[in-house]
């Protein structure tokens, strides 16, 4: 499956704001789309940091390979899966039902090498 | 398990003088007898009578959290933390060990019900505190889906876990670690105008890590085994978020 393909099935979802494919290392945006308004290069890095640090202290309690990850705020979420050096992040509203956008990102990561 | 000479007690003073604050000791004790329904009856009629009663807002949410209902029981809790904070004038003294541990000692006042009555017997806490606070003395042992958890403050140093039988230098790592996971949450939730963070949930492939922040920059901490279901972890840190709260932190 190619990344931009994987982006805008994202995108259509409900209440996705953003989707991004971003490298892990440096946090740049390998292929990307956003609403107005979104600075998808900030999300690209915002969401390495968080993840990269999330996945360090996952590391410290149980030393297990990170998975899905689900950044709750008031205006909004962040959602990260990792695919090797990848992540697939979205940014999505508060409303956008977390169960199927966790599912749906789950399966789009594992098709991106298709 | 209350002796039940103390129910019978508490049930006799209750039927004598039904505005009597003994409700909830009894409450509590059917509670932990298992009689879910009749303890909750009592606290009902408990609460309606003097509604900002804490511990029997305390007992209410442990019958909510006995029932598996921790939305309620969340909601309790808050009640009871509210409660607490407009009937206890000064927070109690905290001092600190060596090892970073915050400790609070409670005096023994007529308000430390909330803690005592709510737990029964008091648990001894992972770190030698004189006290049972409400987040020690809840996810201690009881909930064995709760692998660890633990409340770090912003320098990323453990102010307290209840999981005393629990190696304390993976505890202090994990607060070290996850010191910057709320920079960085506090950070991304700014800079991308999410509003303030209330809770980061990271799969593994051999537990949940559940954070949620606290005051002071603070972290409220969970290590949740991996075949929970991710809602009920959230619930869980939900709930823990406010049991720390209760507590100070």
């Amino acid at each position: 499956m190619r990344f931009a393909d994987c982006v805008d099935e994202l995108l259509a979802a409900p209440g996705v704001l953003a989707a991004l494919v971003v490298s892990r290392r440096d946090g740049i945006v390998v292929e990307g789309n956003g609403h107005v308004g979104v600075d998808t290069d900030a999300v690209a890095a915002l969401a390495a940091s968080l993840y990269t640090r999330a996945a360090a202290a996952a590391d410290a309690s149980d030393g297990g390979v990170p998975g899905f990850l689900h950044l709750e705020a008031e205006a909004g979420r962040l959602c990260i899966v990792p695919r090797g050096d990848l992540l697939l992040v979205t940014v999505a509203e508060p409303f956008a039902n977390l169960g199927l956008l966790r599912l749906a990102m789950r399966r789009l990561i594992g098709r991106l090498a298709d | 398990m209350p002796a039940p000479d103390d129910i019978r007690r508490w049930s006799d003073a209750l039927a004598t003088d039904p505005a009597s604050l003994v409700y909830a000791d009894l409450a509590d004790a059917l509670r932990r007898q298992g009689d879910l329904d009749a303890a909750e009856h009592i606290a009902r009629r408990g609460i309606d009578r003097n509604p900002g009663h804490a511990p029997g807002l305390v007992v209410l949410a442990r019958i909510a959290e006995d029932r598996g209902d921790l939305v309620t029981a969340s909601e309790w809790w808050e009640r009871a933390r509210a409660a607490e904070t407009r009937g206890v004038p000064s927070p109690a003294p905290v001092r600190r060990t060596s090892g970073g541990v915050r400790a609070a000692v409670r005096r023994p006042t007529p308000a430390a019900p909330l803690r005592a009555v709510a737990h029964g017997a008091a648990h001894s806490t992972a770190h030698g505190a004189g006290r049972t606070p409400t987040f020690v003395a809840s996810f201690s042992g009881s909930r064995p889906e709760i692998v660890r958890s633990l409340v770090a403050d912003a320098d990323g140093l453990l102010l307290a876990s209840p999981t005393a039988s629990d190696d304390l230098g993976v505890l202090e790592a994990m607060a070290a670690a996850v010191a910057g996971v709320g920079d960085d949450a506090t950070r991304a939730a700014t800079h991308l105008g999410l509003g303030a963070w209330r809770a980061i949930v990271l799969e593994t492939s051999a537990d949940t890590l559940a954070v949620a922040p606290a005051s002071d920059g603070a972290l409220t901490v969970l290590s949740v085994a991996r075949h929970v279901p991710l809602g009920r972890s959230r619930a869980l840190l939900r709930l823990a978020a406010t049991r720390a709260a209760a507590d100070g932190f």
